[in-house]
């Protein structure tokens, strides 16, 4: 199938390509990676008059780690530069086991984050698991720039905060504190499909009691989210498997899964609780061991 | 607007000039006619057109060639010089990225079986992985020199273990308990659905004769099709729909009445020229295997393509042929001109060994080539450029698609064609197209027992299709006929296996009133369809891999092939073999049968003298390729152009220009013509409820040209009606400026498992709610019109 035409544009900067956006609202698309956005026109669910094509602006795929700002992306990283910095595998592990087990290889060389966040997915992995690890978005548009928690970015499934003119810039993740362990597990039919139901953890220690958690579900709901109640049940608590049950069992209600292709709702129910107890595990013996 | 890029592919320097909306794939494919770096699903899903940009692996459908401007790309035919998967395409598939897992990780046995993929007629040669029970993956079988190569989509190797192991496969034969088609069921057990269909069955038998039951049959995947034939002769039914009256009958029948022979490409020696005449054989397979056409190209063969759409292999094509749709005939009938008034023919073979030459002579000058340009869409030039090559490259082979099946002149199209293949002296030479000698097992015909008891013509409905109750069926329209007027008589119950014929009729909302009004409907499927909610008692069907099987089809190769049982069946699913082998024990016909259907397996391996144990370790008998020069199964011994034989079945003896050129006209009420193609990623009407297919094509699409949505005002992505006087359907629209902007072409098959507000959606988008199932037919077949059907359409906002 071939793609839908369109017009052009391959902006220098950062500033061109937020004053192109805005000066064509309703009928323009970013284009990052692209392996979301032209699929989507392959199948003419979105037929965009004008394309901004952002892979022009040059210095927007670093991945940095500082140990008081933490780890700062560049939105044009791809999916694969995550999955294989060092960086990111020592101070935010989970963020690469996510991006590891996204789509195919193919993909992920030319999927960037900051598309991946874009397309607001309620299924993605990567997004998921930054969620979870409290990260922001660092949002430019022409005049100046605001800062988002990612968990507030997304608002439905293929929405999110960004207004016309915008383009996410960065994704900042705080620095993780000492004794904090995490996992990200991913349920799907095959490696490269994409999540039936996902959910990512990270769990401080102090002394013996979880300190702090956080839990994240994707493909359970509109956006991915964080089990708030499910974190209340660790938070204070020596980590039992009876405690893990609760917590697991607190996801299964507060999360709100569908019908779709991949999976009936009922099944998606039961992968929550099953998926999540086993996450809350092993982030407790990541976090025992020493973790991020 | 056209932007220059340059880039370096398998270490060469090239500068294109590219549209922003081009992808790399379609660059690479359209300048370089790469021929393994190919589309598959186009949506990054199948891997298929892979390639390395910068030292990284990247999907070159989903990269704009813009974005591969000043970059370094590695193809496949960068990486190796034979036909075998390269190492890239190597480590793609062994990286078993696709492998699915049912199981939480751990140690677990892993058995491996070589068998076949059975989802399309290619039948191409796996390696399955069964893990606890379970078929986790099957890969191309690389290591017995079977034809192995998997369509690019990889529907086979996507599909079945996701069809095997799904939740909403058919497990418990169940019985209706609401209104027809409401969806209310209960479970019963197999005696119980049996007893009910026997007793039936025989009540009906009694009052109104066996000729009041009526079988429809799908494409035969193993032996459920040669069973269910076998049980409708011996019960005494002439009335079984099969997919034949538009699919390989009317072509191979038109051979059959020139040649006394079908005839296929010969797979050994590459020819000089292929003419892929409406298939996709990159994607598909037809009678030249997607190994056997790499070879071809690769060793210099030139290539023309007709179709009305720039299909894949239309774009590594010498020359592609846009022709108007349905005038196939009439295309290859000004073929026929050319090459005769320009004396290209092959005057020596034409003088010895064909029958009607001067007939053929006299017929080609009542016509112009100003008139089949007019007729065709096909400019004079292109014509006679086509003609000119074709007769002037040895050894040609014509592989013929589904499409000149489709339409009540096939036969006379499809015999134009033949004739073309005689002339040019392209019949059983190297290269060219042969009369295969079939693999020693028992003949199917032999199996229905049809020489036992021949199937009465004067009982049929539809019997005045001569040709088709002789092929063992009756067209659809008959029965559907029958069922809604009572005439000739009616049929009262109906069997339907695998099949869908609400979606697969012609006239769909007939076809579906008719299964309103049946008294009886028996239903075995795999999944709930919309032809299955129609049942009154539902039974589940196991499908391959489930039980051991032989498969012969597609008849073209003349070969058999063993399909192992790798795993157990869900819940209480039966092969159709075992319950119709049941079933006719209770009707009082189980000395027609077998004690076990499995021992029916032997006795079609008989001929050969191996057992079905046997044939499970040596998995193929294939057919002989011997060239049989001048062996005409004719009343003349000749190739008959002028078949005499053909009037007995209601045809003119040879094709008349008159006849192939009578296409519908454009009016201004519909302006436009509907084609239509056979999905990429499903297999016809089937598996909608696959979740990587589905991902792959959500939606049905309909394209057309801009220029066309332009003065109509339609937008590109919005939902649009399709309407002619049957009804409307909805589909979404693409532009595609390559079209004739006279046409439009819709996606074929389309229902929504996921719709439970009526029955699966099953009149939104199907394209047969806006064929006819009235006459014009194929006067021996009864084949109606199922393309370039006039039309209009609409928004449907």
């Amino acid at each position: 199938m071939r793609l839908p035409h369109f017009e052009y544009f391959q902006p220098k900067t950062l500033e061109e390509a937020c004053s192109l956006l805005a000066a064509h609202p309703q009928e323009v698309s970013p284009l990052a990676g692209g392996t979301d956005l032209l699929v989507k026109m392959k199948q003419r669910r979105v037929v965009p008059r004008y394309v901004v094509n952002l892979k022009g602006i040059a210095g927007m795929d670093y991945i940095t780690y500082d140990e008081n700002e933490g780890l700062r992306i560049g939105a044009l990283a791809t999916i694969q530069s995550l999955k294989n910095s060092v960086a990111v595998k020592r101070h935010c592990s989970i963020l690469a086991q996510a991006a590891g087990v996204e789509s195919s290889v193919q993909i992920r060389n030319i999927a960037t984050l900051g598309g991946n966040i874009a397309n607001a997915s309620p299924a993605a992995d990567a997004p998921l698991a930054l969620v979870t690890l409290g990260a922001s978005v660092l949002i430019a548009r022409s005049e100046g720039q605001r800062e988002v928690l990612l968990e507030d970015f997304f608002t439905g499934p293929g929405k999110t905060v960004l207004r016309q003119g915008e383009i996410i810039r960065e994704i900042r993740v705080p620095p993780q504190r000492p004794r904090t362990g995490g996992a990200y597990l991913k349920h799907a039919m095959r490696r490269t499909d994409i999540a039936i139901v996902s959910c990512a953890v990270v769990l401080t220690l102090v002394d013996d009691l979880c300190d702090d958690a956080r839990i994240g579900l994707g493909s359970v709901g509109p956006t991915a989210f964080r089990a708030s109640k499910a974190e209340g049940l660790l938070k204070g608590k020596k980590i039992t498997e009876n405690v893990a049950d609760a917590a697991a069992q607190a996801a299964v209600d507060e999360s709100r899964p569908i019908d779709d292709i991949r999976g009936y709702a009922e099944y998606r129910t039961t992968t929550v609780l099953a998926i999540t107890k086993q996450a809350i595990m092993q982030a407790l013996q990541d976090a025992r061991l020493g973790g991020i | 607007m056209k932007q220059q890029i340059k880039m370096k592919v398998n270490g060469q320097a090239y500068t294109f000039d590219v549209d922003p909306s081009e992808t790399l794939l379609e660059v690479l494919r359209e300048n370089l006619k790469l021929i393994k770096t190919k589309e598959g699903c186009g949506v990054g899903e199948c891997g298929s057109c892979a390639v390395i940009m910068n030292k990284k692996a990247v999907n070159s459908c989903l990269v704009l060639a813009i974005d591969a401007d000043g970059k370094e790309i590695l193809t496949a035919e960068g990486m190796a010089e034979d036909v075998e998967y390269h190492p890239f395409n190597e480590a793609l598939i062994g990286q078993g990225s696709m492998r699915v897992s049912f199981e939480p990780p751990g140690s677990r046995t892993q058995q491996e079986f070589f068998t076949f993929c059975h989802v399309c007629p290619g039948h191409c040669s796996v390696k399955a992985t069964v893990e606890e029970g379970k078929v986790v993956d099957i890969v191309p079988d690389k290591e017995s020199g079977l034809p192995n190569e998997f369509c690019p989509v990889k529907k086979g190797r996507f599909s079945i273990p996701e069809v095997l192991h799904h939740p909403d496969r058919l497990k418990y034969p169940q019985k209706r308990i609401g209104a027809r088609g409401e969806g209310k069921w209960e479970r019963i057990s197999w005696d119980e659905a049996l007893d009910t269909i026997a007793k039936k069955l025989l009540s009906l038998k009694e009052e109104y004769g066996p000729e009041s039951v009526a079988f429809g049959l799908g494409e035969p995947k193993g032996l459920e099709f040669a069973f269910a034939q076998r049980f409708a002769t011996a019960f005494g039914t002439p009335n079984v729909v099969t997919p034949g009256w538009c699919c390989g009958i009317p072509s191979g029948m038109a051979s059959a009445l020139t040649y006394g022979w079908n005839c296929v490409p010969d797979e050994e020696h590459p020819p000089r020229l292929m003419v892929l005449w409406a298939i996709n054989n990159n994607h598909t397979s037809g009678g030249i295997r997607r190994e056997t056409f790499e070879r071809a190209i690769d060793s210099g063969a030139k290539l023309i393509v007709v179709d009305p759409r720039k299909i894949d292999v239309a774009s590594i094509a010498d020359l592609w042929v846009r022709p108007r749709p349905n005038s196939d005939g009439a295309l290859a009938m000004g073929l026929l001109k050319v090459i005769v008034e320009e004396k290209l023919y092959d005057k020596e073979f034409v003088d010895a060994w064909c029958d009607g030459f001067d007939l053929l002579e006299t017929e080609l000058k009542t016509f112009t080539l100003k008139e089949v340009e007019k007729v065709t869409w096909v400019p004079v030039k292109t014509i006679r450029k086509f003609a000119r090559l074709y007769a002037s490259t040895k050894p040609a082979t014509i592989q013929w698609g589904n499409a000149l099946d489709t339409s009540a002149i096939a036969f006379p199209g499809a015999k134009a064609v033949a004739i073309l293949r005689a002339i040019t002296g392209n019949l059983n030479v190297p290269g060219g197209e042969m009369f295969l000698t079939p693999a020693p097992f028992l003949r199917p015909g032999k199996f229905f027992l049809l020489s036992k008891f021949p199937r009465d013509r004067e009982k049929a409905v539809g019997g005045e299709f001569k040709l088709a109750v002789r092929s063992a069926f009756v067209p659809p329209h008959a029965f559907i006929d029958s069922v809604l007027t009572g005439e000739p008589y009616k049929i009262r119950a109906a069997l339907f296996l695998l099949t869908n014929p609400i979606l697969s009729y012609p006239d769909s909302k007939k076809t579906y009133e008719a299964f309103m009004n049946l008294e009886f409907c028996v239903v075995s499927e795999l999944f709930m369809t919309p032809t299955a909610a129609m049942a009154d008692i539902l039974l589940p069907a196991a499908w391959g891999m489930e039980h051991e099987e032989l498969g012969y089809w597609p008849g073209w190769y003349e070969e058999i092939r063993a399909y192992p049982k790798l795993v157990d069946p869900p819940g209480e699913a039966w092969a159709d073999t075992k319950w119709l082998n049941e079933l006719a024990k209770r009707v009082g016909l189980g000395k027609y049968f077998w004690e076990s259907d499995d021992e029916a397996l032997d006795e079609w391996l008989k001929p050969s003298g191996y057992t079905y144990e046997d044939m499970k370790r040596k998995r193929v008998l294939h057919s002989k390729r011997e060239y049989k020069k001048h062996d005409y199964r004719t009343p003349t011994g000749k190739v008959e152009i002028y078949s005499k034989n053909a009037a007995d079945f209601g045809y003119k003896p040879m094709p008349y220009w008159k006849e192939v050129s009578n296409l519908p006209p454009l009016t201004d009420e519909y302006p436009l013509l509907m084609a239509n193609a056979k999905e990429d990623v499903y297999m016809l009407t089937g598996y909608k409820q696959v979740a990587s297919l589905r991902n792959m094509k959500p939606e049905p699409i309909v394209e057309m040209h801009p220029e066309t949505a332009g003065k109509l005002g339609l937008k590109e992505g919005e939902m649009i009606y399709i309407e002619t006087g049957k009804g409307r359907i909805v589909q979404r629209l693409a532009l595609d400026d390559r079209l004739d902007p006279r046409i439009v072409v819709t996606s074929f098959g389309w229902w929504f498992p996921e719709d439970h507000t009526g029955v699966f959606g099953w009149d939104k988008s199907n394209i047969n709610v806006l064929t006819r199932s009235e006459p014009p037919y194929d006067p021996g077949i009864g084949t109606s019109d199922l393309r370039g059907i006039p039309c209009r359409v609409y928004s449907a906002a």
